[in-house]
Protein backbone atom coordinates (compact mmCIF):
# COMPACT_ATOMS: atom_id res chain seq x y z
CA UNK A 1 0.00 0.00 0.00
CA UNK A 2 1.49 3.79 -0.79
CA UNK A 3 0.25 5.47 2.41
CA UNK A 4 1.05 8.86 0.89
CA UNK A 5 -0.81 8.27 -2.02
CA UNK A 6 -3.62 7.31 -0.55
CA UNK A 7 -3.77 9.97 1.48
CA UNK A 8 -3.09 12.77 -1.13
CA UNK A 9 -6.21 10.98 -3.25
CA UNK A 10 -8.26 10.78 -0.30
CA UNK A 11 -7.74 14.55 0.31
CA UNK A 12 -8.59 15.33 -3.19
CA UNK A 13 -11.52 13.25 -2.98
CA UNK A 14 -13.11 15.67 -0.42
CA UNK A 15 -11.53 18.42 -1.18
CA UNK A 16 -11.89 19.08 -5.24
CA UNK A 17 -16.07 18.46 -5.28
CA UNK A 18 -17.05 17.52 -9.21
CA UNK A 19 -13.66 16.47 -10.35
CA UNK A 20 -14.47 13.52 -12.14
CA UNK A 21 -17.51 15.01 -13.54
CA UNK A 22 -15.28 18.26 -14.87
CA UNK A 23 -17.79 20.59 -13.25
CA UNK A 24 -15.05 23.71 -12.93
CA UNK A 25 -14.72 23.10 -16.60
CA UNK A 26 -18.37 23.57 -17.19
CA UNK A 27 -18.31 26.68 -14.70
CA UNK A 28 -15.83 28.20 -16.91
CA UNK A 29 -17.34 27.52 -20.41
CA UNK A 30 -20.46 29.04 -19.27
CA UNK A 31 -18.88 31.91 -18.15
CA UNK A 32 -16.78 32.52 -20.78
CA UNK A 33 -20.38 32.16 -23.66
CA UNK A 34 -21.98 34.97 -21.17
CA UNK A 35 -18.97 37.09 -21.14
CA UNK A 36 -17.84 37.22 -24.76
CA UNK A 37 -21.47 37.39 -26.09
CA UNK A 38 -22.63 39.90 -23.47
CA UNK A 39 -21.80 43.13 -25.91
CA UNK A 40 -25.03 41.93 -27.94
CA UNK A 41 -27.08 42.43 -25.21
CA UNK A 42 -28.44 45.10 -23.34
CA UNK A 43 -27.95 43.23 -19.73
CA UNK A 44 -26.79 40.90 -18.37
CA UNK A 45 -27.63 39.16 -14.92
CA UNK A 46 -26.60 36.34 -13.15
CA UNK A 47 -29.60 35.26 -10.94
CA UNK A 48 -30.49 32.50 -8.55
CA UNK A 49 -33.90 30.30 -9.01
CA UNK A 50 -36.00 33.16 -8.15
CA UNK A 51 -34.85 35.29 -10.19
CA UNK A 52 -32.96 37.40 -7.99
CA UNK A 53 -29.29 38.89 -8.86
CA UNK A 54 -26.86 36.54 -7.23
CA UNK A 55 -23.13 37.09 -6.10
CA UNK A 56 -23.16 33.25 -5.25
CA UNK A 57 -23.59 30.89 -8.05
CA UNK A 58 -24.74 27.58 -7.40
CA UNK A 59 -23.36 25.48 -10.44
CA UNK A 60 -25.87 22.54 -10.77
CA UNK A 61 -23.97 19.24 -9.72
CA UNK A 62 -25.50 16.57 -12.10
CA UNK A 63 -27.96 16.59 -15.14
CA UNK A 64 -31.37 18.49 -13.81
CA UNK A 65 -33.99 20.54 -14.36
CA UNK A 66 -35.46 23.94 -14.24
CA UNK A 67 -36.85 24.33 -10.44
CA UNK A 68 -39.94 26.30 -9.89
CA UNK A 69 -39.18 29.39 -9.06
CA UNK A 70 -41.10 28.78 -5.32
CA UNK A 71 -38.52 26.41 -4.27
CA UNK A 72 -36.89 27.23 -1.08
CA UNK A 73 -34.35 24.65 -1.25
CA UNK A 74 -31.04 25.25 -2.75
CA UNK A 75 -31.08 25.65 -6.82
CA UNK A 76 -29.41 26.18 -9.60
CA UNK A 77 -28.52 29.77 -10.67
CA UNK A 78 -28.51 30.65 -14.06
CA UNK A 79 -27.28 33.43 -16.60
CA UNK A 80 -29.78 35.60 -18.56
CA UNK A 81 -28.45 38.12 -21.18
CA UNK A 82 -31.68 40.30 -21.56
CA UNK A 83 -32.47 42.73 -25.28
CA UNK A 84 -35.65 43.96 -23.30
CA UNK A 85 -39.45 42.74 -24.34
CA UNK A 86 -39.08 43.35 -28.22
CA UNK A 87 -35.55 41.96 -28.13
CA UNK A 88 -33.61 38.08 -27.44
CA UNK A 89 -33.78 37.15 -23.99
CA UNK A 90 -32.09 34.49 -23.28
CA UNK A 91 -30.80 32.08 -20.48
CA UNK A 92 -27.81 30.42 -19.81
CA UNK A 93 -27.44 27.30 -17.89
CA UNK A 94 -25.46 24.00 -17.15
CA UNK A 95 -26.71 20.30 -16.89
CA UNK A 96 -29.99 21.28 -17.76
CA UNK A 97 -32.41 18.55 -19.00
CA UNK A 98 -34.38 18.71 -22.47
CA UNK A 99 -37.29 16.98 -23.33
CA UNK A 100 -36.32 14.30 -26.92
CA UNK A 101 -38.69 13.92 -29.58
CA UNK A 102 -39.26 10.32 -28.07
CA UNK A 103 -39.58 11.97 -25.00
CA UNK A 104 -36.46 10.59 -23.11
CA UNK A 105 -34.56 12.88 -21.32
CA UNK A 106 -30.86 14.62 -23.00
CA UNK A 107 -28.92 16.44 -20.84
CA UNK A 108 -26.78 19.40 -22.42
CA UNK A 109 -23.60 20.87 -20.44
CA UNK A 110 -23.95 24.23 -21.92
CA UNK A 111 -26.55 25.46 -22.81
CA UNK A 112 -28.69 28.97 -24.10
CA UNK A 113 -32.24 28.82 -23.91
CA UNK A 114 -35.44 30.96 -24.76
CA UNK A 115 -36.23 33.03 -21.38
CA UNK A 116 -39.84 33.00 -22.45
CA UNK A 117 -39.62 29.13 -22.38
CA UNK A 118 -37.54 29.05 -19.28
CA UNK A 119 -40.06 31.29 -17.14
CA UNK A 120 -42.77 28.90 -18.43
CA UNK A 121 -41.06 25.92 -16.80
CA UNK A 122 -40.02 28.22 -13.87
CA UNK A 123 -43.61 29.68 -12.99
CA UNK A 124 -45.19 26.34 -13.10
CA UNK A 125 -44.22 23.29 -11.14
CA UNK A 126 -40.08 23.50 -12.59
CA UNK A 127 -39.67 20.29 -15.01
CA UNK A 128 -36.92 19.86 -18.08
CA UNK A 129 -37.50 22.23 -21.18
CA UNK A 130 -39.67 21.12 -23.41
CA UNK A 131 -38.14 23.21 -26.74
CA UNK A 132 -34.84 22.86 -28.37
CA UNK A 133 -31.94 25.06 -26.82
CA UNK A 134 -30.55 28.18 -29.06
CA UNK A 135 -26.61 26.94 -28.20
CA UNK A 136 -25.79 23.13 -26.46
CA UNK A 137 -22.42 22.09 -25.94
CA UNK A 138 -21.10 18.59 -24.66
CA UNK A 139 -18.01 18.82 -22.72
CA UNK A 140 -15.67 15.54 -22.51
CA UNK A 141 -13.14 16.21 -19.66
CA UNK A 142 -11.62 13.33 -18.03
CA UNK A 143 -9.81 11.37 -20.79
CA UNK A 144 -6.79 13.63 -21.95
CA UNK A 145 -4.56 13.15 -24.45
CA UNK A 146 -6.48 9.77 -24.70
CA UNK A 147 -8.49 9.30 -28.65
CA UNK A 148 -12.32 9.43 -27.37
CA UNK A 149 -14.24 6.36 -28.25
CA UNK A 150 -16.57 6.82 -31.40
CA UNK A 151 -19.31 6.17 -28.89
CA UNK A 152 -18.78 9.26 -27.67
CA UNK A 153 -19.38 11.37 -30.21
CA UNK A 154 -22.05 8.86 -31.54
CA UNK A 155 -23.54 9.31 -28.34
CA UNK A 156 -23.63 13.37 -28.77
CA UNK A 157 -25.27 13.25 -32.33
CA UNK A 158 -28.32 11.15 -30.72
CA UNK A 159 -28.72 13.90 -28.59
CA UNK A 160 -28.81 16.27 -30.94
CA UNK A 161 -31.23 14.54 -33.53
CA UNK A 162 -33.87 14.10 -30.74
CA UNK A 163 -33.42 17.46 -29.46
CA UNK A 164 -33.65 19.28 -33.59
CA UNK A 165 -34.88 16.28 -35.77
CA UNK A 166 -35.92 19.25 -38.10
CA UNK A 167 -32.51 20.22 -38.32
CA UNK A 168 -30.94 17.17 -40.58
CA UNK A 169 -33.19 17.79 -43.32
CA UNK A 170 -31.82 18.97 -46.59
CA UNK A 171 -34.80 18.45 -48.41
CA UNK A 172 -37.79 16.68 -48.91
CA UNK A 173 -39.85 14.35 -51.31
CA UNK A 174 -43.68 16.19 -52.02
CA UNK A 175 -46.44 15.13 -53.39
CA UNK A 176 -49.10 11.65 -54.06
CA UNK A 177 -47.59 10.76 -57.73
CA UNK A 178 -44.08 9.96 -58.94
CA UNK A 179 -41.76 11.46 -59.52
CA UNK A 180 -42.32 13.46 -56.05
CA UNK A 181 -41.05 16.68 -55.99
CA UNK A 182 -37.79 17.55 -54.34
CA UNK A 183 -38.41 20.50 -52.27
CA UNK A 184 -35.19 22.26 -50.47
CA UNK A 185 -36.08 22.77 -47.14
CA UNK A 186 -34.76 25.87 -44.94
CA UNK A 187 -32.24 24.66 -42.44
CA UNK A 188 -32.48 27.05 -39.80
CA UNK A 189 -29.23 28.56 -38.16
CA UNK A 190 -30.25 27.58 -34.56
CA UNK A 191 -29.60 25.51 -32.92
CA UNK A 192 -25.90 25.65 -32.71
CA UNK A 193 -23.85 22.41 -31.30
CA UNK A 194 -20.25 22.26 -29.91
CA UNK A 195 -18.33 19.21 -29.19
CA UNK A 196 -15.54 20.26 -26.45
CA UNK A 197 -12.83 17.91 -25.40
CA UNK A 198 -8.92 18.34 -24.09
CA UNK A 199 -8.79 14.63 -25.90
CA UNK A 200 -7.89 13.27 -29.82
CA UNK A 201 -11.09 13.35 -32.11
CA UNK A 202 -10.61 10.23 -34.45
CA UNK A 203 -11.44 10.54 -38.26
CA UNK A 204 -14.46 8.96 -37.87
CA UNK A 205 -15.49 10.52 -35.01
CA UNK A 206 -14.72 14.11 -36.51
CA UNK A 207 -16.70 13.32 -39.82
CA UNK A 208 -19.88 11.80 -38.02
CA UNK A 209 -19.68 14.93 -36.08
CA UNK A 210 -19.19 17.37 -39.23
CA UNK A 211 -21.79 15.31 -40.75
CA UNK A 212 -24.71 16.43 -38.30
CA UNK A 213 -23.24 20.01 -38.27
CA UNK A 214 -21.90 19.68 -34.45
CA UNK A 215 -18.86 21.78 -34.20
CA UNK A 216 -15.91 20.38 -32.70
CA UNK A 217 -12.58 21.51 -30.83
CA UNK A 218 -9.82 18.75 -29.73
CA UNK A 219 -7.15 18.88 -27.80
CA UNK A 220 -8.51 21.92 -25.28
CA UNK A 221 -7.02 23.43 -22.25
CA UNK A 222 -9.40 25.75 -20.08
CA UNK A 223 -7.22 28.23 -20.02
CA UNK A 224 -7.21 28.28 -24.38
CA UNK A 225 -10.81 28.50 -25.07
CA UNK A 226 -10.33 31.65 -27.49
CA UNK A 227 -10.70 29.98 -30.44
CA UNK A 228 -14.08 27.70 -29.45
CA UNK A 229 -15.48 31.65 -27.96
CA UNK A 230 -14.30 33.47 -31.41
CA UNK A 231 -16.47 30.53 -33.40
CA UNK A 232 -19.61 31.07 -31.02
CA UNK A 233 -19.69 34.52 -30.62
CA UNK A 234 -19.07 34.87 -34.74
CA UNK A 235 -21.79 32.07 -35.38
CA UNK A 236 -24.20 33.09 -32.73
CA UNK A 237 -23.84 37.18 -33.57
CA UNK A 238 -24.84 36.26 -37.15
CA UNK A 239 -27.28 34.04 -36.41
CA UNK A 240 -29.28 36.71 -34.29
CA UNK A 241 -28.36 39.06 -36.94
CA UNK A 242 -30.30 37.18 -39.15
CA UNK A 243 -33.05 36.33 -36.74
CA UNK A 244 -33.77 39.98 -35.73
CA UNK A 245 -34.07 41.21 -39.42
CA UNK A 246 -36.94 39.11 -40.05
CA UNK A 247 -38.71 40.52 -37.08
CA UNK A 248 -41.10 43.13 -38.71
CA UNK A 249 -40.45 45.77 -36.14
CA UNK A 250 -37.05 45.74 -36.36
CA UNK A 251 -35.63 49.13 -36.75
CA UNK A 252 -34.10 48.93 -39.94
CA UNK A 253 -37.08 47.45 -41.83
CA UNK A 254 -39.07 50.42 -40.29
CA UNK A 255 -36.83 52.65 -41.78
CA UNK A 256 -36.57 50.73 -45.35
CA UNK A 257 -40.53 50.73 -45.64
CA UNK A 258 -40.93 54.60 -44.64
CA UNK B 1 -0.82 -6.00 -23.55
CA UNK B 2 1.89 -4.90 -21.06
CA UNK B 3 1.86 -6.91 -17.50
CA UNK B 4 1.78 -4.22 -14.91
CA UNK B 5 5.08 -4.23 -12.71
CA UNK B 6 4.14 -4.89 -8.72
CA UNK B 7 4.81 -1.40 -7.86
CA UNK B 8 2.19 -0.35 -10.03
CA UNK B 9 0.04 -2.48 -8.35
CA UNK B 10 0.44 -0.85 -5.43
CA UNK B 11 -0.26 2.60 -6.47
CA UNK B 12 -3.58 1.11 -8.45
CA UNK B 13 -4.82 -0.70 -5.20
CA UNK B 14 -4.27 2.71 -3.18
CA UNK B 15 -6.03 4.24 -5.68
CA UNK B 16 -9.00 2.19 -5.30
CA UNK B 17 -9.49 2.49 -1.82
CA UNK B 18 -9.86 6.35 -2.26
CA UNK B 19 -12.30 8.24 -3.41
CA UNK B 20 -10.10 8.71 -6.57
CA UNK B 21 -10.30 4.80 -7.71
CA UNK B 22 -11.83 6.45 -10.96
CA UNK B 23 -8.66 7.24 -11.94
CA UNK B 24 -7.22 3.93 -10.90
CA UNK B 25 -9.32 2.41 -13.63
CA UNK B 26 -8.36 4.97 -16.27
CA UNK B 27 -4.63 4.12 -15.40
CA UNK B 28 -4.96 0.50 -15.61
CA UNK B 29 -6.44 1.05 -18.77
CA UNK B 30 -3.21 2.90 -20.12
CA UNK B 31 -0.99 0.39 -18.27
CA UNK B 32 -2.41 -2.57 -20.32
CA UNK B 33 -2.66 -0.81 -23.51
CA UNK B 34 1.11 -0.53 -23.59
CA UNK B 35 2.96 -2.88 -25.39
CA UNK B 36 4.68 -6.17 -23.76
CA UNK B 37 8.13 -5.53 -23.61
CA UNK B 38 11.22 -8.24 -23.43
CA UNK B 39 11.72 -8.56 -19.21
CA UNK B 40 14.74 -11.08 -19.51
CA UNK B 41 17.34 -8.90 -18.05
CA UNK B 42 16.94 -6.83 -15.42
CA UNK B 43 18.21 -3.79 -17.47
CA UNK B 44 14.96 -4.76 -19.67
CA UNK B 45 13.03 -5.29 -16.35
CA UNK B 46 14.37 -1.40 -15.42
CA UNK B 47 13.49 -0.14 -18.58
CA UNK B 48 9.96 -1.43 -18.35
CA UNK B 49 8.94 -0.38 -15.03
CA UNK B 50 9.95 3.16 -15.99
CA UNK B 51 8.00 3.07 -19.16
CA UNK B 52 4.74 1.64 -16.66
CA UNK B 53 5.67 4.56 -14.05
CA UNK B 54 5.84 7.44 -16.33
CA UNK B 55 2.49 6.27 -18.29
CA UNK B 56 1.21 6.27 -14.85
CA UNK B 57 2.11 9.55 -14.31
CA UNK B 58 0.73 10.65 -17.48
CA UNK B 59 -2.63 8.82 -17.14
CA UNK B 60 -3.18 10.32 -13.44
CA UNK B 61 -1.97 13.68 -13.52
CA UNK B 62 -3.36 14.61 -17.15
CA UNK B 63 -7.24 15.58 -15.53
CA UNK B 64 -5.73 16.90 -12.02
CA UNK B 65 -3.55 19.72 -14.02
CA UNK B 66 -6.68 19.79 -16.42
CA UNK B 67 -8.87 20.25 -13.00
CA UNK B 68 -6.59 22.65 -11.58
CA UNK B 69 -5.88 24.72 -15.08
CA UNK B 70 -9.80 24.86 -15.06
CA UNK B 71 -9.92 25.73 -11.58
CA UNK B 72 -7.50 28.83 -11.71
CA UNK B 73 -9.15 29.59 -14.67
CA UNK B 74 -12.84 30.01 -12.92
CA UNK B 75 -11.16 32.13 -10.12
CA UNK B 76 -10.22 34.61 -12.63
CA UNK B 77 -13.32 34.63 -14.51
CA UNK B 78 -15.68 34.56 -11.78
CA UNK B 79 -15.35 38.19 -10.35
CA UNK B 80 -16.08 39.64 -14.04
CA UNK B 81 -19.58 38.63 -13.55
CA UNK B 82 -19.50 40.26 -9.96
CA UNK B 83 -19.56 36.33 -8.44
CA UNK B 84 -18.01 35.93 -5.24
CA UNK B 85 -18.02 32.09 -5.03
CA UNK B 86 -19.47 29.01 -7.47
CA UNK B 87 -21.55 26.88 -4.83
CA UNK B 88 -21.59 23.22 -6.56
CA UNK B 89 -25.15 21.91 -5.56
CA UNK B 90 -25.29 18.78 -3.67
CA UNK B 91 -21.83 18.42 -3.12
CA UNK B 92 -20.69 16.31 -0.47
CA UNK B 93 -16.97 17.13 0.30
CA UNK B 94 -15.73 20.55 1.60
CA UNK B 95 -15.54 23.46 0.29
CA UNK B 96 -18.52 23.06 -2.03
CA UNK B 97 -17.06 26.42 -3.48
CA UNK B 98 -15.46 25.92 -6.83
CA UNK B 99 -13.55 29.06 -6.25
CA UNK B 100 -11.65 27.75 -3.01
CA UNK B 101 -7.97 27.98 -2.37
CA UNK B 102 -8.12 24.29 -0.92
CA UNK B 103 -8.94 22.74 -4.18
CA UNK B 104 -5.83 24.12 -5.52
CA UNK B 105 -3.96 23.50 -2.41
CA UNK B 106 -5.16 19.71 -2.66
CA UNK B 107 -4.21 19.55 -6.00
CA UNK B 108 -0.40 20.57 -5.70
CA UNK B 109 -0.45 18.51 -2.73
CA UNK B 110 -1.12 15.31 -4.81
CA UNK B 111 1.12 16.11 -7.55
CA UNK B 112 3.61 16.64 -5.24
CA UNK B 113 3.06 13.13 -3.87
CA UNK B 114 2.71 11.71 -6.91
CA UNK B 115 5.97 12.69 -8.20
CA UNK B 116 7.51 12.15 -4.81
CA UNK B 117 6.36 8.38 -4.85
CA UNK B 118 7.23 7.38 -8.26
CA UNK B 119 10.80 8.80 -7.43
CA UNK B 120 10.90 6.86 -4.96
CA UNK B 121 9.56 4.02 -7.24
CA UNK B 122 11.83 4.50 -9.56
CA UNK B 123 14.90 3.67 -6.88
CA UNK B 124 13.01 0.64 -5.31
CA UNK B 125 12.80 -1.07 -8.95
CA UNK B 126 16.81 -1.00 -9.55
CA UNK B 127 17.31 -2.22 -5.74
CA UNK B 128 14.61 -5.15 -6.29
CA UNK B 129 16.15 -5.47 -9.89
CA UNK B 130 20.08 -5.03 -8.18
CA UNK B 131 19.25 -7.58 -5.48
CA UNK B 132 17.38 -9.89 -8.16
CA UNK B 133 20.90 -10.41 -10.14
Amino acid sequence: MKEALKDAADELGVAVAGLKAGKAFEAVVLFRIALRLDHLFDQLHVLNHNGEPTTEFVLRGAPGHIPTKYSTGEEPSYIELDNGPVGWSVELHNSLEFDGASGVEHELDVAMIWKEAAEQVRNGKGGTVPVEPILGLELKDHAAHATLEKNLIRAFVTCVIELSPLRHFGSISVGREYPRKEVETRRPWFPLYYYLTPASLSGPSRRLAEFYGIMHFANLAPSDLDSVMGDIHLKFAVGKAIFERRLPHHPIDGEAGE
Amino acid sequence: MATIDPELLEYLASLRESPMAWLAELAEQRLKALDETPRETAGQRIEAAHIQLQEFRRAVLEPIKFEREATAELIELAPNLGLKSVILEGATGLPADLMSPHRLEAIDRFIAVIDEELRKSERIVRQREGEAE
